[in-house]
């Protein structure tokens, strides 16, 4: 939601412009191409025909750019020919702290209705009256069942909204209002199923819908939907994209099968274990990506290579480290940011890590600085979680421990 | 401003998390201050921490900055994490363009405050929300890793962890001495510098040093310096027959205990734990009491004198069962276990 993007000619703008938080809107030009465009292999999977409305997994490191590449694939000319894009984040429209397969159901069909309708079309008469007629018995039950009033008198829209907002609510609330659709779940997929078939054939394109922000529940609840609901969530008939944690999109029990699996590596910096090598592509590529947002004048060369050398190949880590860094520049009274102040980005981050590493992290993060290898996932997937290791892909995947805490390890 | 450096002592405690460069406190002020402005001037959202022990220090700093926002047209609203722990439905509610929140309180809101953080975080970027979080140490462990996604889109963590040098700063330079916990032999070492620090800076008849020596003789002990941890514990020692603290006396006595036993002379660690135990029992110290007969225990298994290590172990899983004291009875347990294999 930045609103203007300028290549900043001095450290006050860049400061602004490193601003950590926003995914970046389609077309922006602070937009990096990665290699090899790893988004491209699910673009095409979406565009390819399909006999059944295929369902893909995607995932990635924390702050990799996966909304911001979500947000390009939504906005493609190509996909927007073959299809009426529903996008949505579960974080605005449920309660990621208490979330399972029937509040992810429930706002696809939800965001699908008020989406549609939103953009101005209108589902067929017959449809409607069925929807009607499904809101009344939900209703009915719910009035029943609980003391809550339920009469919802604004139509479908509201309906859908206040049910949203209902398992946003409270605990108790919510609970009924799931215990009330649980049972009745086919009944739910079938209305999906026909709101989506009536759209597909009004627009005369295929519905995908592109869900963000799956990854944030929390792990036990994640694993819950993706290990043991991955039944009823690829039951609606159109295309979906759901995203993933990281920590369990490795493990054996999620058994997505590998071409509905997409990955956003990290960029590479260094090959496998040899820390002091150097890939000039994906200093190339990090470069581009802080040069897109500051003129190159503003750091210095050795300022620069500590800098994307301590972002570990993690655009928001990046981010991070260069504006603290041109804090630190700006507090000096410097127009140019140097290698001191990235090295007291690099400290602070360090310490940051050392709060919440537990002390049998060490030696995990010992073992991993050493051989860069994968050994049980379950070990490493609350750091995988935290950022304190990092998952790298070539011909081969393998990990390494976050540059900054290299230092750490070694001398412990 | 300058006049906060002048009535703090900096305890130098972020040597403990290896920020080795440490600048003044009105430079940090001032570093503070001019992000939140800068975040103002740009729109920008800001969540910021800052980290501190002693109260007196945080509304000295506070006082400060809100002064600095307030030259620059913003104002400043505090928040009790406690009362409201939906922070970000309170910031949403709140904000005006210029508001700077500063939040106090964290554990007090704890977890409920925690949740609400970590999965509305995007609220509180998308309303512009410039906030500081005061925090200790403890309460940033607990946001770290419990609030993952909320840590993860902090923008600094700034470090204010001095202590006031007036009489008030008591009771953080007490928690301070008497912390032995450390994760890693680096901040044991770089405790037992600042200890030492401190310690020279004080005079001997203050009950703080008496803290400080034991402490000083605990880690130590935990790095293997054994001889020095005796020299340490017999000081406190001194100290605490001095004021007359029985409770204390019983404790350094079980401290020599474990260095003696630790460099190998286990029948002179025994003879400590004698003299512990009997303290403990004078003045019905069961916690105590139970814990010399556990290293009682200890000892006679090193040893080897396996039926009498048994019978005291017993007679402290005993005492450990009826004072519930869960460390007692697990060390028990477990070595009557491996004893009895």
């Amino acid at each position: 939601m930045q609103e203007e993007f300028i290549i900043a000619e001095d450290l006050d703008l860049a400061w602004s412009n490193f601003e950590p938080f926003y995914p970046l809107p389609a077309n922006s030009p602070f937009h990096v191409e990665r290699k090899g465009k790893p988004l491209n292999r699910l673009k095409r999977a979406l565009l390819r025909q399909h006999r059944q409305s295929p369902k893909y997994f995607f995932s990635g490191h924390r702050g990799c750019g996966k909304s911001t590449e979500l947000n390009r694939l939504a906005a493609d000319s190509k996909i927007n020919e073959k299809f009426f894009i529903v996008k949505y984040s579960v974080k605005e429209v449920c309660d990621v702290n208490n979330l399972n397969y029937v509040d992810v159901l429930f706002s696809i069909g939800a965001q699908l209705y008020i989406q549609y309708i939103d953009s101005g079309k209108e589902l067929k008469p017959e449809l409607i009256k069925q929807l009607e007629g499904w809101k009344h018995s939900i209703e009915k039950i719910s009035e029943k069942e609980t003391s809550i009033e339920a009469s919802i008198d604004g139509g479908l829209r509201t309906f859908f909204l206040s049910v949203l907002a209902r398992i946003r609510s409270e605990d108790t609330t919510r609970k009924t209002i799931k215990e009330i659709i649980e049972p009745r779940l086919s009944d739910l997929i079938d209305k999906i199923n026909l709101i989506i078939a009536n759209i597909e054939s009004n627009e005369k394109k295929k519905v995908l819908v592109l869900i963000d922000d799956l990854d944030k529940p929390r792990l036990e609840q994640a694993k819950e939907i993706f290990y043991n609901s991955q039944t009823p969530i690829t039951q609606p008939i159109c295309h979906i994209v759901y995203t993933v944690p990281i920590s369990i999109f490795f493990t054996k029990e999620f058994t997505a099968i590998r071409e509905s699996r997409f990955f956003l590596p990290n960029v590479k910096l260094h090959s496998k274990n040899d820390r002091n090598s150097k890939d000039e592509e994906g200093y190339g590529l990090m470069g581009q990506f802080i040069f897109h947002r500051m003129k190159a004048r503003l750091i210095q060369p050795d300022a620069l290579d500590l800098a994307i050398t301590m972002g570990a190949g993690v655009f928001r880590e990046t981010a991070h480290i260069i504006q603290i860094a041109a804090d630190s520049a700006i507090e000096n009274d410097r127009d140019q940011i140097i290698e001191e102040d990235v090295k007291r980005a690099e400290r602070e981050i360090r310490s940051d890590f050392r709060r919440i590493l537990k002390t049998e992290d060490y030696a995990t993060l010992k073992e991993i600085c050493m051989d860069n290898e994968i050994k049980g996932i379950d070990k490493i997937g609350r750091l995988l979680h935290n950022l304190s290791v990092l998952e790298y892909m070539n011909d081969e995947t393998w990990c390494d421990i976050h540059p900054t805490l290299v230092e750490l390890v070694e001398n412990d | 401003m300058m006049r906060l450096g002048a009535i703090y002592i900096l305890l130098l405690l972020s040597l403990l998390r290896m920020t080795e460069i440490i600048d003044p406190i009105e430079v940090r002020v001032s570093r503070l201050g001019n992000y939140l402005i800068r975040a103002h001037k740009y729109n920008k959202a800001s969540i910021l921490f800052a980290l501190y022990l002693s109260e007196y220090v945080r509304a000295d700093v506070e006082k400060e900055i809100r002064q600095l926002l307030n030259e620059q047209g913003l104002e400043s609203l505090g928040v009790d994490a406690g009362e409201y722990k939906d922070l970000p439905s309170f910031f949403s509610s709140r904000s005006a363009e210029g508001t700077v929140f500063f939040v106090h309180s964290m554990e007090k809101g704890f977890p409920e405050a925690l949740r609400y953080l970590n999965f509305k975080r995007e609220e509180i970027i998308d309303h512009r929300v410039k906030a500081v979080f005061w925090v200790t140490d403890k309460e940033l462990t607990r946001i770290g890793n419990e609030a993952p996604d909320f840590f993860a889109f902090r923008n600094r963590v700034i470090e204010f962890v001095e202590v006031p040098l007036a009489e008030e700063r008591r009771p953080a330079v007490v928690e301070f001495a008497l912390e032995t916990e450390y994760r890693s032999l680096d901040e044991i070492k770089r405790s037992i510098k600042l200890k030492e620090t401190l310690l020279s800076e004080l005079s001997k008849d203050d009950e703080i040093s008496g803290y400080l020596l034991s402490s000083l003789g605990i880690l130590y002990d935990q790095i293997g310096s054994y001889k020095k941890a005796i020299e340490f514990h017999e000081q406190a020692l001194v100290i605490s027959k001095e004021i007359g603290d029985r409770r204390g006396e019983g404790n350094h006595l079980g401290n020599l205990g474990n260095a003696y036993s630790h460099l190998g002379q286990v029948e002179k660690a025994i003879e400590y734990y004698q003299k512990a135990l009997v303290i403990s029992k004078e003045i019905g110290d069961r916690r105590g009491e139970g814990a010399d007969l556990g290293n009682l225990g200890n000892a006679y298994s090193h040893l080897g004198q396996v039926e009498k290590a048994i019978e005291y172990y017993e007679q402290a899983l005993l005492i450990g069962k009826e004072i519930k004291d869960p460390r007692i009875i697990n060390f028990c347990e477990e070595n009557l276990k491996s004893i009895k294999s």
